[in-house]
């Protein structure tokens, strides 16, 4: 007769401490199956910190329980570096199941010492095998496997995929060719051009330029042009040498003078059919979607998946018709620039040919759509548009291209324009008004006399006079600094805020007599940004005045002591500690942070100090402070950490231990990688990753 | 800004999951850490662990967590969102409940409605039932977390976005354009609803007044952690009368979530039958 189920509760009560449990092991392994995913996720942390590795291998091959094999799989993957070199054996074990799983948790715990065993899974006659550790090796990005995984391109096509995406996500150079030979006529075209664009090789932009001008292959332009922009876009970083922004001279490619990037842009442009690639990079340009490329089995957080995103495909659509001078298509390009996000991409690619856009810039400027003109004005360099230009965009009848046209006018300084950017900055919109403001402020002194001063008096209206002050706490005008030192004793709390803010800029003492006056201002806010303004600063008043203000308890008081920390003098130290005693708790935490910024004898003593207290937040800081000081020598002190009761301080032990790297902290690592608490063995894993 | 370690993570969110009962991880995690960007550089805070110990230990949290509700709730809503279930309610439970109604009003609790779009959706339907000409009551209740929807949705006044599944005729027939591109509910409609304020994860803190019979709860728990779940299933079965039915996101599921309640099966939609006494 079977027995009842225990309740839930119950069953995870009785995991809640299996140590105390006199069948420990009996009760974790028994756990692991259990229906309950809440049991099993306690039950696999459990089985992660207390069971070998060796006692979890023979569950993988038991081919009988799905639950409990899942089970031990998740909890050799959580033990990580440590279940390594059992792992690593049960590669070539003869079960083919779990020589699979034993490859896919090698490849998630990712440690470079699984290569070899895994290079030689790839010699084995069973296909999931092969493929699980094809898988695995790229997910290590070990590049020795390159040669056995091309090898793999010409088996079945499950082999075929898993090679490509590993290929992909090595990204060795050497890879290039032999992916190539799978485009365009195989199952695995697509994939393999995935592969490509991680791999962005210059010396496979001939044949992707030919394989995507050719219009069989229309099905395939999507990932054809993305992996032709990723290696436009290498082989431009390496002619650049490393990624600078020269200006690439255009047209035929010095390292590669097979191909003439010129002629195929006149090939583009000669077709504008509706099924033509002039289309199909017009509706890119254009914003159009594409359907998303094929999720990848080395799925990472780094920008090679992002490579893979449709912004990629604008991206080489843009570098494409940079590269290629595709007039035709330039204004759908620069008008990405007038939206501020997309600056930050169009702007540098732009910069690196220069000429292509700045010979029809006439053209794009007088362009019907605004989002042109804006975008033009953005990208082109304000000199070549010439002050003539600007002038007459500063009266375009769109807000958006006259703002683009007060940078360029404040880049060429031309003070012939500076009555109409005072004319913006008086009623333009608020986009215009901070445009103008800062163009007046970079124009020469008689101008900024002329226009700025005016307007910085208590009675000109608020929004004109904040945005002179936001301009100049960007970019100083000396001979503004009087004015802008007044207005810090404005009535208004937006006009004090922003005269203090400018008026850091100015150095010198009567400026930084003004920010100490404002600490005692009367909006709280205000107080806090005059004290963070003035720990920018720095200095020896500042750092006198602040230890005064540590006598006064008024809630300003927790900002002077983080303030304190930021500043980093030695002799804050003794006040902060003998303020520590009496303090409230919010207060304490932070004369601990600031202890640990200031570091020294004294600091670090006094946070071991608390290491010894009852209030689990004020052990928590100590020890956080004293994981950031921590140096090679302390590893007892970290150990201990490593060892405590709450896992805060055994993270902040593992963190420690990753930034210091010593080998002897690897079993204490290794220890780690095993905790209960989640945080704490993904920071120690992270931290032997690091060595 | 100082990069949040795994710890400083861990902290925060654990302390939002016991606070407010959601979760944050993964991609939900990178959209939480953009909302409380701003609210470090306010604070003149320098990362996570900073900001964790404002809002356990320094005078200003609760203002602060105030401020947090506006910021980490999702409050997207329409007029009209998965009306299928609102429609279930007209044709089903209305005529199941027709004799109850003559005698007590329908109650109806709509939790987490943000800015109200989803019990003014439902007072719509309910009005237009005509359930009222044949001597039927109903009440609706509404809470969210967030103070700023609620007063929002007291007001009443919605634009472009929140009509999206909102055809025409309805608009105009239930709003009044008060401004070029703002509706004003119309008032026969606005008049059923009583909003309230309530933290859903909160164990202690009241939901509504006394039972109901419907409880509307779309789209929030998927949200939540596996044990503020089962809490919040629990009250919501507590405050159910049985027989009483419980409406969820078409992505929520009660599958082996305890003996409470039993599937119901519409034709475009599902719903949960509170079974049993009231615990």
């Amino acid at each position: 007769m079977t027995s009842a189920p225990t309740p839930l509760a119950s069953r995870l009560a009785t995991l809640d401490r299996p140590e105390d449990h006199p069948e420990r092991e009996q009760l974790i392994l028994q756990s692991l199956g259990d229906h309950s995913p809440q049991v099993r996720e306690v039950a696999i942390a459990w089985a992660a910190r207390v069971l070998e590795p060796a006692a979890l291998i023979p569950l993988v091959a038991d081919a009988g329980d799905a639950l409990l094999r899942n089970a031990a799989l998740a909890a050799l993957e959580r033990q990580g570096p440590y279940a390594m070199e059992a792992v690593e054996r049960a590669v070539s074990a003869p079960d083919t199941d779990l020589a699979m799983f034993a490859c896919q948790v090698l490849g998630s715990i990712g440690g470079g010492s699984s290569g070899a065993p895994l290079l030689s899974a790839l010699g084995r006659s069973e296909v999931n095998v092969i493929q699980a550790a094809a898988e695995a090796l790229g997910c290590l990005r070990w590049r020795q496997a390159v040669p056995a995984l091309v090898g793999l391109l010409e088996q079945e096509p499950w082999l075929q995929l898993a090679a490509a995406d590993a290929l992909g996500a090595i990204g060795d150079p050497q890879a290039a060719k032999p992916l190539l030979a799978l485009v365009p006529d195989t199952m695995i075209a697509e994939p393999a051009l995935e592969a490509l664009v991680r791999i962005a090789s210059p010396e496979a932009l001939p044949q992707l330029l030919t394989l995507l001008m050719d219009p069989r292959n229309a099905r395939l332009r999507g990932p054809l042009l993305r992996a032709a922009g990723a290696s436009l876009g290498a082989e431009e970083a390496r002619a650049a040498g490393g990624g600078s922004h020269t200006p690439a001279s255009p047209g035929r490619r010095a390292s590669h003078a097979a191909y003439d990037l010129t002629a195929v842009g006149r090939a583009i442009e000669a077709d504008h059919g509706e099924t033509s690639l002039w289309q199909f990079l017009a509706e890119r340009l254009g914003g159009g979607e594409e359907p998303p490329a094929p999720p990848s089995t080395h799925e990472s957080g780094d920008d090679r998946s992002q490579s893979r995103s449709g912004s990629s495909t604008l991206r080489a659509a843009a570098v494409l018709v940079l590269a290629g001078g595709i007039t035709s298509l330039l204004p759908l390009l620069v008008r990405w620039a007038e939206e501020r996000d997309s600056r930050a991409w169009v702007e540098p690619l732009v910069r690196r040919y220069p000429e292509r856009v700045v010979s029809v810039a006439g053209s794009l400027l007088a362009h019907p759509d605004p989002a042109v003109r804006a975008g033009a004005l953005w990208t082109l360099p304000p000199a070549a548009v010439g002050a003539d230009q600007l002038r007459a965009a500063l009266e375009d009848s769109i807000p958006a291209v006259r703002v683009a046209a007060c940078r360029g006018i404040g880049v060429i300084g031309d003070s012939v324009a500076a009555k109409r950017l005072a004319a913006l900055l008086d009623s333009g919109s608020a986009a215009e008004r901070a445009a103008a403001a800062e163009a007046l402020t970079r124009l020469p002194q008689e101008s900024q006399l002329a226009f700025l001063a005016p307007r910085l008096a208590p009675s000109t209206d608020e929004a004109v006079l904040l945005a002179v002050l936001a301009a100049l706490a960007a970019s100083p005008c000396p001979v503004l600094d009087e004015r802008v030192l007044h207005l810090v004793g404005a009535v208004t709390g937006p006009v004090r805020r922003g005269a203090i803010r400018a008026a850091a800029m100015i150095p010198g003492p009567r400026a930084e007599v003004l920010l100490l006056r404002a600490l005692a201002d009367r909006d709280p806010g205000l107080q806090v940004e005059a004290l963070d303004l003035l720990v920018g600063r720095g200095g020896e008043r500042v750092g006198t005045t602040l230890l005064a203000m540590l006598g006064i308890g008024d809630s300003l008081r927790y900002h002077v002591i983080r303030a304190l920390g930021r500043l980093g003098r030695a002799e804050a130290v003794a006040p902060l500690e003998t303020l520590f005693t009496s303090a409230p708790l919010h207060e304490r935490i932070e004369i601990l942070t600031a202890l640990a910024r200031l570091g020294g004898v004294a600091a670090r003593e006094f946070l071991r100090q608390c290491l010894d207290q009852a209030q689990p937040e004020i052990r928590r800081v100590a020890a956080q402070g004293l994981a950031a000081l921590a140096e090679p020598d302390d590893l007892d002190l970290l150990g201990q950490l490593a060892r405590d009761r709450d896992w805060v301080l055994r993270s902040e032990a593992a963190q420690a231990l990753g930034r210091l790297g010593p080998g002897r902290a690897r079993p204490v690592l290794l220890d780690l990688v095993r905790d209960l608490e989640p945080a704490v063995a993904r920071t120690a894993r992270a931290a032997l990753a690091e060595r | 800004m100082k990069e949040a370690t795994e710890a400083d993570w861990k902290l925060l969110t654990d302390l939002l999951a016991e606070r407010f009962g959601l979760t944050f991880s993964g991609a939900r995690q990178e959209i939480l850490g953009a909302r409380l960007r701003p609210r470090l550089e306010a604070l003149h805070l320098d990362g996570l662990r900073e900001y964790y110990h404002y809002l356990c230990f320094h005078p200003g949290r609760e203002e602060e967590f105030a401020e947090l509700t506006r910021r980490i709730t999702n409050n997207e809503t329409y007029f009209f969102r998965e009306v299928a279930q609102v429609d279930a309610i007209v044709q089903h439970v209305l005529p199941e409940n027709a004799q109850i109604m003559r005698e007590r009003p329908l109650r109806i609790l709509s939790a987490a409605c943000s800015s109200g779009e989803e019990p003014y959706s439902l007072s719509i339907r309910l009005v237009d039932s005509g359930s009222e000409l044949m001597g039927g009551k109903w009440e609706i209740d509404a809470c969210d977390l967030n103070p700023a929807r609620l007063d929002a949705a007291r007001l009443g006044v919605y634009e472009g976005f929140a009509f999206r599944n909102c055809d025409e005729e309805t608009r105009r027939r239930c709003f009044q354009e008060v401004e070029p591109g703002r509706f004003l509910l119309r008032e026969r409609y606005r008049r059923a609803v009583r909003f309230f304020h309530a933290n859903l994860a909160a164990p202690f803190s009241g939901i509504g007044w006394g039972s109901y019979d419907v409880i509307l709860c779309r789209n929030l728990l998927i949200y939540f952690a596996p044990e503020g779940f089962d809490r919040l299933i629990a009250r919501f079965a507590q405050l159910l009368r049985p027989g009483g039915y419980l409406f969820l996101g078409h992505s929520e599921s009660l599958f082996d979530r305890g003996p409470d309640f039993e599937p119901v099966y519409y034709s475009d939609c599902m719903a949960y039958r509170r079974i049993g006494p009231p615990a």
